[in-house]
């Protein structure tokens, strides 16, 4: 139980930042697009988004997938991943309609969570790597 | 930390008397003091020589030899890697399958490919950590 209420908060707080990034992304690209607004169902989906993408990286980094994969092939299938779940529930449930340059600018929305996730994973890892080596220079000057 | 050096040529053995607040704090500096002259039988060459535990910098099992690594040399051991486990100091960790390090010669951490870790020792050779054993050196550096 205390595991999953770990991993639980774990997730979330990560979603918080992949959100965050997303949104960031998200506004950059549109903006080089000549858009410059962005509405509330955007900011709905994108939260959406940054929880669903967040399980998705969450999968591949954890060890519930125990696979020996480069960072590469590791950001390409969970970009697929995240790209097939999307299109698959968007066609069985229809939330989206989606013709023309409607494909594109999902496209864009998919591919900012997606940056905004792993820019999130690599500050939080980055973080992470700060910390261990700040206890491992505790830990030998306490010798 | 208020250390004081007596040299007294009139001593047969040496005398250590440590004072601290708690019990632990004296028994974390007896088992410093414990090892560092703990040696471990090694091979160089065809001379078997003692090679203080503080003094390597890491095992590795490589077709079931054992080597050990020190700052500049390499000797071999007839033990298994799991007997040097039994046998290890509290600053030595296994890091994968065929290799132990010594986390107090360790200088940085470093991410590898496929969540693994990678440890800069300090004369900066880079060892990759499994990402099985990143947990228990996560733990051991915690204090755990």
């Amino acid at each position: 139980m205390k595991k999953i209420i770990e991993v639980g908060v774990n997730i979330k707080s990560f979603a918080g930042m992949v959100f965050m990034g997303a949104l960031i992304i998200y506004m950059i690209a549109k903006s080089i697009l000549g858009i410059y607004e962005v509405s509330f169902i955007t900011i709905i989906g994108l939260a959406i988004m940054a929880a669903l993408i967040s399980g998705v990286i969450f999968l591949f980094e954890s060890d519930v997938i125990n696979r020996k994969i480069s960072r590469f092939h590791k950001i390409a299938d969970q970009y697929l991943a995240v790209c097939i779940i999307v299109f698959a529930t968007n066609h069985i449930f229809n939330y989206f309609i989606l013709s023309g340059i409607q494909y594109l600018y999902f496209l864009l929305f998919i591919t900012a969570c997606h940056l905004g996730g792993v820019l999130a994973f690599y500050i939080i890892s980055k973080m992470e790597l700060d910390v261990l080596n700040f206890k491992l220079k505790k830990y030998n000057s306490g010798l | 930390m208020i250390i004081k050096k007596v040299v007294d040529p009139l001593k047969k053995e040496i005398e250590i008397t440590i004072s601290a607040n708690t019990d632990e704090e004296i028994d974390n500096i007896v088992v410093a003091i414990t090892n560092a002259n703990k040696t471990l039988l090694c091979t160089d060459d065809r001379e078997t020589v003692p090679i203080k535990w503080n003094d390597i910098f890491y095992f590795e099992s490589v077709d079931k030899k054992l080597f050990v690594y020190t700052k500049d040399k390499i000797f071999s051991s007839s033990k298994r890697l799991y007997e040097i486990e039994s046998e290890m100091t509290d600053k030595f960790v296994r890091c994968s399958k065929s290799c132990i390090i010594n986390l107090s010669k360790a200088k940085q951490f470093k991410t590898s490919f496929g969540s693994r870790l990678e440890v800069v020792m300090t004369n900066n050779e880079k060892i990759i950590v499994n990402r099985n054993y990143v947990k228990d050196i996560k733990n051991k550096i915690s204090g755990g």
